[in-house]
Formats: structure tokens, sequence, C-alpha cells
């Protein structure tokens, strides 16, 4: 018999004493707070607003706190307090064409219009440990100031290069008064809209995506992706107040915009161009934007007229998948109590042992009681 | 109409966004638990909204209508612009297209079709109505069974159009669609969901 063990209410009282403590570590270091978090562990910030669907550097900051540096459990803080927040608005959509660029690079093309803006940037470093961080009371040295004349004006947008030439898939503008889709409000079904596709993959975790995006880059459902433009900024947030008709701004926001420039060599559909796949991410999560190109332009495969052949085509795969919140959700519930389940199981199994056994002991018996009739067969003759 | 205008002639909303809406809420959940017996709403909200607007149904709409829940108005003016500016919420053109609708003249209300009835795959799409009624009697009057009654509930309700019951019937027939209603008349609110039955 298998006796079922109470999760009594101290217990648990209990537990969550003995979390805070660890999540304070050693009382005599000091403790962190949440300012140092949002300027020292500004990428985790960005992360956590990113698939959390909420820029909020100070809430963000908190969950990471309180989630002991568990990026994936301060997703699922931020993600339950958004559910809590009232809805006053709808923005305009965002222009990331007029954005503040603090990074601009195309891997596509070397003299491009604005320029590279390199920014800040992992890229060119040599991934030695600096020991020199190790201490603290060392002050970054400041960087030397931009020139305003790239920085300051528009930077056109690279795919509008090939754009012009007819070269690559012509991106329609939606109607900016037709509400977009919203998953969090009205479950996703299939096939799902672009909209709602790419909402999904703009939450979705940074490590699913990364994978898929590299699987497709190894060729399960290969696209051939180049770089066209990746651009990390500030933009404006502009909404339009009833009484006033026309877009006031609201407030800054910082993203990061990838699209993808992808070979395509035609199908019976298209001719032969080059498709587009885009990212976009909350603060600067770049990794994530590159990641999102990939796998928007291999779930475009239907509407180019491409053959769905690998995992990273396949829309309910992916989308259904791609949520860490949902995914630890289902994942982590195997540790609460399923003691009925398991006795019923336990039921089965056993009566399922019962019934071989019987069956293999009938058979035996059998075999043996046709044994000692051939033998008295063979005797008589 | 300005901005300025609005805000210095509007009259307040709930004092308490939070706590005031939560109890409210207790209070709509409550009766559509138990529809047919009315509940009263002492809360000493203090709503002073405007004519024909009873501060009931404006406390409901106040806890129950958002940015998300398009409202339809029976009648144009202050009271739309009230509930407009408090709850924030979108005003629907017509019924079909409302989330929440609130009649303040039952007797000449739309017919129940003319609102959102929801899908077989969808059915809390349709409308809930917000119906300002003449008098409410418990013990009297109709019976009422389904789903949240014990036995019956008898419910004597004033001011409903003719015909009204037989509309009724076909909107429970609509079922898993069909709108849920909340009669309000007298400082009190009792709920009419679609499951609930007028036998006789």
């Amino acid at each position: 018999m298998y006796v079922a063990v109470k999760g009594g209410e101290r217990a648990i009282a209990n537990s969550h004493r003995l979390l805070d403590e660890a999540r304070r570590g050693n009382p005599t270091v000091p403790e962190l707070s949440i300012e140092q978090i949002s300027e020292q562990l500004g990428l985790a910030v960005d992360r956590v607003m990113t698939e959390g669907s909420l820029y909020d550097r100070e809430l963000a900051a908190l969950a990471i706190k309180q989630a002991h540096g568990d990026l994936i459990e301060a997703i699922f803080l931020l993600r339950a307090y958004r559910t809590t927040l009232p809805r006053l608005a709808v923005t305009e959509p965002i222009e990331t064409s007029d954005m503040a660029v603090r990074r601009r690079i195309s891997a596509t093309f070397k003299d491009l219009p604005g320029g590279q803006v390199l920014g800040p940037t992992f890229d060119y470093t040599h991934r030695l440990l600096d020991f020199g961080l190790a201490g603290t009371g060392g002050d970054a040295p400041e960087a030397e100031e931009g020139d305003p004349e790239t920085l300051g004006g528009a930077v056109p947008r690279v795919l509008e290069i090939l754009n012009h030439e007819g070269l690559i898939q012509r991106e329609e503008p939606g109607d900016r008064h037709e509400p977009s889709g919203d998953l969090t409000r009205e479950s996703i079904s299939f096939p799902a809209e672009r909209d709602v596709r790419l909402q999904n993959l703009a939450r979705g975790d940074e490590g699913f995506l990364l994978a898929m995006g590299y699987s497709t880059q190894r060729g399960f459902g290969g696209t051939h992706p180049f770089a066209g433009e990746i651009r990390m900024g500030e933009v404006s947030v502009e909404i339009v107040p009833e009484e006033l008709g026309f877009p006031i701004e609201i407030g800054e926001i910082t993203v990061t915009e990838c699209e993808s420039i992808n070979q395509f060599k035609g199908s019976a559909k298209e001719p032969p161009q080059f498709t587009r796949g885009y990212g976009l991410t909350f603060g600067h999560c770049e990794r994530k934007a590159i990641a999102m190109a990939l796998v928007d332009r291999a779930l475009r495969c239907h509407e180019l007229g491409e053959d769905a052949t690998a995992p990273a085509q396949d829309e309910e795969f992916v989308l259904m998948h791609s949520d860490n919140v949902e995914a630890s959700g289902f994942l982590q519930h195997l540790k609460l109590p399923h003691y009925v389940d398991f006795q019923g199981e336990l039921v089965l199994i056993r009566n399922l042992r019962a019934e071989a056994e019987a069956k293999a002991k009938a058979e035996e018996a059998e075999a043996q009681e046709k044994a000692t009739a051939d033998a008295a067969t063979e005797a008589a003759e | 109409m300005s901005l300025i205008e609005t805000s210095s002639e509007m009259a307040p909303g709930l004092a308490d966004a939070v706590f005031d809406s939560q109890r409210v809420f207790r209070v709509v959940l409550d009766t559509m638990a138990r529809p047919g017996r009315p509940v009263a709403l002492d809360l000493d909200l203090d709503l002073d909204s405007p004519a024909p607007l009873d501060p009931m149904t404006a406390a409901v709409c106040l806890a129950l209508v958002d940015f998300e829940t398009p409202l339809w108005l029976d009648v144009p003016g202050a009271a739309t612009d009230y509930l407009h500016f408090h709850c924030g919420c979108p005003m629907a053109a017509r019924p079909a297209e409302a989330a929440f609708a609130v009649i303040t003249d039952a007797a000449a209300m739309p017919e129940l079709g003319a609102f959102s009835q929801g899908s077989d795959e969808a059915p809390e799409t349709s409308a809930t109505l917000l119906i300002q009624a003449q008098g409410l009697v418990e013990g009297e009057g109709l019976r009422l069974t389904g789903p949240g009654i014990e036995r019956e509930a008898r419910l004597r309700i004033d001011g409903l159009p003719p015909g009204f019951w037989d509309r009724w019937a076909e909107n429970h027939a609509l079922f898993p669609g069909g709108v849920d209603a909340l009669i309000v008349a007298d400082g009190r609110v009792v709920g009419l969901p679609r499951t609930t039955r007028m036998e006789d």
C-alpha cells in the first residue's frame, strides 16, 4: 500500500523561510539593490522584460532578486504581475527607422548609409575572464562620444536598399487601424496569423528559439540567412488620446531589431528573390532577436510555397513549445502529489503482472500436460 | 467638449478602484450564483451617477467594464460620458457590438436577439445586459428554476417589456450561447443568467 504524504501548513511556511534565507545568502555580504541589478545585470533585466512581456526595468530587477537570479522564475513573476495591470491604451506601432541608434550593423553591406555602428557588443571581446572585475571599486573608463552626425539623423533600413531593386520579398504594411492579435487575451489557434506568431516568438524562450534557429542553420529546413541588419537603441512610444485625436509621446523604450535576409530559389508561387525574417525584443537581446528572425523566416514556408519538412517549419510544434512559463509549469507540476494517479497505475501494473503470470503458468501446465501425453503415447507405441 | 470641461463637471467614480470593484464584483458573483435572489449593494459607494443611470448600475459598470469591453447604452449624453470616462471603455455603436449593455428604459429595450449571443465555441463572448427595472418583489410572481436555484425562486420584476419572458425562453434555448442579464431596481441587483428558466 502506497501511503499518502501530506505537506503540512507548517512545513510549507518553514520552506518559505528557508527560501528567503537562501535568497539572502551570507548576511555579512551586503544586500543587492534593485538599482544594482538594473544597472549592472542589465541584459538579464532585458531578457526578463522581453519574455515577461512587460517593459519595466525596476519590476524586472525586483523579479530577478526575488527569484535568486533564476530568470525563468523571474519571467514567471513578471507575467503574473502583468495579469493584474489594467489596460489603458494601445500604442501606435513603434517606428524603428526613427530609432536613436546605439548599435547598428549589417553583415550584408559594408558601406551602408549611416555606417556600421558597433556600440556595446561582446562580438570583439576575447572571452577571457577579466580578473580586474573580481574586485570592486574600479570605475569603468568612459567611452568616447559617437559622431553625432552619424548617429543623429534617421538611419535608413538596410533592407530598403534591396527593396528598391525589387530583389527582396515585399512586406505589405498592415492596416494601422486593424487591431493586432493578442495571444494573452485570445489563445492561439492554427494556422496562426503572423502578428500572433511574432508575439509568440517575442515572448518565447531564448534558449528554445536559439536551438530552433540553429537547427535551420544546420540544415533542418535551411534558409541560408544573413544578418541583413541588427539595430539597438531607443524608440519613442506614442498613443493617440481620444480627446486629442493626434499622437503624443508617452515615453521611450530600448529595443533590438533584427531583419534577416534569406536566400530563396523560388517556388511555384514565388520567383527567386531574397526573403525576410523579423525579430524584435525589448532591451538589448541580440541573440534572441536573430534567433527569432530565423525561426520567423522558417515558419513562413507555407506563405512561400516551400515544403515544410523540419521541426522549425512546423508552426504548431514551434509555437506550442516556445513559452518557458507554460513549459516549466507543466514540467514542474510533476512535483505535485500524484498519489491517487500513481495508486491507479500501481493497481493496473499489479493486475497486468498477475494476469501475465497466470497466463504463463497456464501455458506451462498445458505444455507439461502435452509432454506427458506425448510420452504416454510414445510408450504405448 | 474640451477635456477640462469634462473633468470639472464629471461626478467621481469609485473612491477605491481596487477594493470597491472587488466588493461590487462579489455581489454580482453572489447573485449570478443564486439567480432570482436579489442582493442589496450596501457598500456606501456614494456614487452620484448622472440620470437616468442608477448608482447601482453605475457601480456594476465601474467594477466590470474596462478598456477591453465595448459598452452600449440606450441613452446618449451625461450617462454615456460618465461611464466612458470612468471605465475607459470603447462605446459600441450598435447593441450587437457590445460586451456589456446598459438599459435604463427597460420598457423600450431592444430584443434580446439584438445583442451578441456568443457562439458554441466561445459562449463567453455573449453580452451581459444591465437592465434597470421598476421594482423587485420576492416570494411572488414568476417561478424561476435552473442551476443555482435549489427548487424554485419566486420573483416579480416590474417594468420589463411585454413579451420579455418569451424572448427569455428563446435565449435560454440558445445554451451554451445566449445573453446573461442583471436586473437592477430598488438598490438591489438580481442575476438572471442564461441558464435560468421561467416556468409557466
